[in-house]
């Protein structure tokens, strides 16, 4: 039987999230004096779609609506396949947490409403940054999110998340 | 389940199961078909056994004393979607709950197919969930709300969960918002308890609806309107027949208005909610107005504040009820042979009738990534007795209850 989209979106990574976390936590914390005086903006992340879909920028609004499913279109038309990292991790939590300053579990129990009530699906989750840029690379309406360094012209910039 | 709810169901499985599209495009193995499910195990403790406490008018007998009552609010959930191609979906969902007849059996809560014509428009035919209120679709999912349950002041007087049918939404940019609309149509199937053991089927009756939302980022406003016709005649037959045998034009004329065939109800609901990281805050109005003579014709709300801290997030609801004191009369002189058709009279105007507000407070743990626990208490005052929302009152109850409710929620 293959896994469920929603269980996997919660637990297909359950096992191995929490010590990663912490882990990127506690170096966050000792790295995080030395890192923002150094380069600043090392920890951005950026929202990317492919350089196809025609979209050139998104508006905070415009990125909180399609990860959060309440919009199905790029502004360009396109039917947007929103891509999310399998949770929980440092770089999902830093994700929702500057979009919408929600928890994991908190973003989890959204999705529980729209998905048993026949609304919406989660976004399709990949197991690393890798992953979303070969999606986004190969699928034309794609948007997921990465962080800055990992970004490569296969894919386009169209918002970044700051701290 | 009537033949003709059977015969409509028997047509979407086999439609949505045995669908030569669908099998052709099935890609075995892969996320075209996905389970799952959501639970509550938990329930009220209600320290008052003067009445029995519910969670909405389905359920026939109520929490009164006498330690946890585990049925008001413990069910489980069982949910299959089949994604062939992006645009087009189907999904079964099971759920067991505590029902009108005191089972658990299962029920098909939702069997749909859903067809997006362009990504912002979308259709649905089959059973559906109906999205009367705000979140009214997804009451059983007791992870994806803040509180223990529903507020029982808004949602309990909902006699459906779900209805055969046709629904169509549509989305469109708005400035830097969103708005949304819905229409739904369709048929009614539920039954519901009433005084004494008799029972209330809705199978027949007709529901027509739709609401508006307008969302911008933490906002969300939103306004709603159901038309729903009643098919079935009530248990209070009888005392109509009573009353129409007198031969008393106002008893006839008021038999009539009691009639619940043909009836209709109209259901209106506004509210808004704002939701900003850790803060989740609610207020939702609706009315409800019938021209069936003893309905509680009512105007409830609730105000529901929750703040986040860490992984805890508490919160407070105050909620309220009030019906429109019912104007009739029977004609009919308060003596022999009279006097049994006014008592009954009376008594089924009182049966329907509510004035209650409950203040709660109450938090949510997020202990774990798909599960939560919740510790609820109400203080609630029931003024007018008896009433819709709760059963079997002592005649001396002084309507105030104090109701302390813990609920284990989960979804995989």
């Amino acid at each position: 039987m293959c896994c469920s989209k929603l269980r996997r979106f919660l637990l297909c990574s359950f096992g191995n999230g929490f010590p990663k976390q912490a882990w990127v936590r506690i170096g966050g914390l000792f790295g995080l004096a030395l890192s923002a005086s150094l380069t600043a903006g090392a920890d951005d992340l950026a929202v990317i779609v492919n350089p196809q879909s025609g979209v050139e920028q998104l508006t905070k609004a415009e990125v909180v609506n399609l990860f959060l499913g309440r919009q199905k279109k790029l502004p360009s038309g396109a039917t947007a396949l929103t891509v999310d990292l399998a949770g929980p991790n440092a770089e999902k939590q830093q994700f929702y947490t500057r979009l919408v300053d929600k928890q994991l579990a908190e973003i989890n129990s959204y999705w529980a409403r729209l998905y048993f009530s026949g609304q919406g699906s989660p976004p399709r989750q990949a197991e690393a940054a890798e992953e979303v840029l070969d999606i986004i690379e190969n699928n034309k309406g794609a948007i997921g999110y990465v962080e800055r360094a990992k970004v490569d012209p296969r894919v386009k910039i169209v918002y970044i998340l700051a701290d | 389940m009537n033949r003709f709810s059977r015969q409509f169901l028997v047509f979407v499985l086999v439609g949505f199961w045995c669908s030569p599209i669908v099998l052709a495009e099935l890609p075995l193995g892969s996320e075209t078909f996905s389970l799952s499910g959501f639970g509550t195990l938990g329930g009220p403790y209600n320290f008052d056994d003067g009445a029995g406490f519910i969670r909405d008018i389905s359920q026939p007998k109520g929490a009164r004393g006498n330690g946890v009552d585990w049925a008001i609010d413990s069910r489980l959930g069982l949910q299959g979607t089949w994604k062939p191609r992006e645009d087009f979906s189907s999904t079964l969902q099971l759920v067991s709950k505590y029902r009108y007849d005191g089972s658990y059996r299962p029920e098909v809560t939702w069997a749909f197919l859903k067809y997006a014509i362009n990504p912002n428009v979308q259709v649905r035919a089959g059973r559906l969930g109906t999205d009367i209120y705000l979140q009214a679709d997804s009451r059983d999912v007791g992870y994806a709300y803040l509180w223990v349950r529903p507020p029982v002041d808004y949602f309990g007087q909902l006699f459906n969960s779900y209805i055969d049918g046709l629904d169509l939404t549509a989305t469109r940019g708005f400035g830097d918002g969103l708005l949304r609309g819905k229409l739904y149509a369709g048929q009614l199937h539920e039954t519901l308890p009433g005084a004494k053991g008799s029972e209330y089927s809705l199978n027949g009756s007709t529901v027509a609806g739709g609401h508006l939302e307008y969302q911008h980022l933490h906002w969300l406003f939103r306004v709603g309107y159901a038309a729903v016709r009643l098919e079935n005649e009530g248990s209070i037959e009888p005392l109509l027949n009573a009353l129409r045998s007198t031969g008393v034009p106002q008893a006839i004329t008021l038999a009539q208005e009691m009639s619940s065939a043909g009836k209709h109800f109209d259901i209106f609901s506004a509210g808004v909610a704002y939701d900003n990281g850790p803060l989740q805050s609610q207020l939702m109005m609706s009315h409800l107005s019938s021209d069936l003579a003893m309905s509680s014709n009512n105007t409830a709300g609730y105000l529901s504040i929750g703040y986040r801290i860490g992984q805890w997030t508490p919160y407070l609801v105050y909620s309220r009820i009030k019906s429109k004191d019912p104007q009739y009369t029977t004609g009919l002189p308060n003596s022999l042979p009279f006097e049994a058709i006014n008592a009954g009279v009376a008594q089924a105007f009182s049966f329907n009738q509510v004035n209650q507000e409950t203040f709660s407070l109450g938090v949510r743990y997020d202990f774990a990534q798909n599960a939560d626990f919740k510790l609820q208490l109400d203080w609630i005052d029931s003024r007018d007795n008896p009433s819709i929302l709760w059963i079997d009152p002592e005649p001396d109850w002084d309507g105030q209850a104090a109701v302390l409710s813990a609920t284990f929620d989960f979804v995989f």
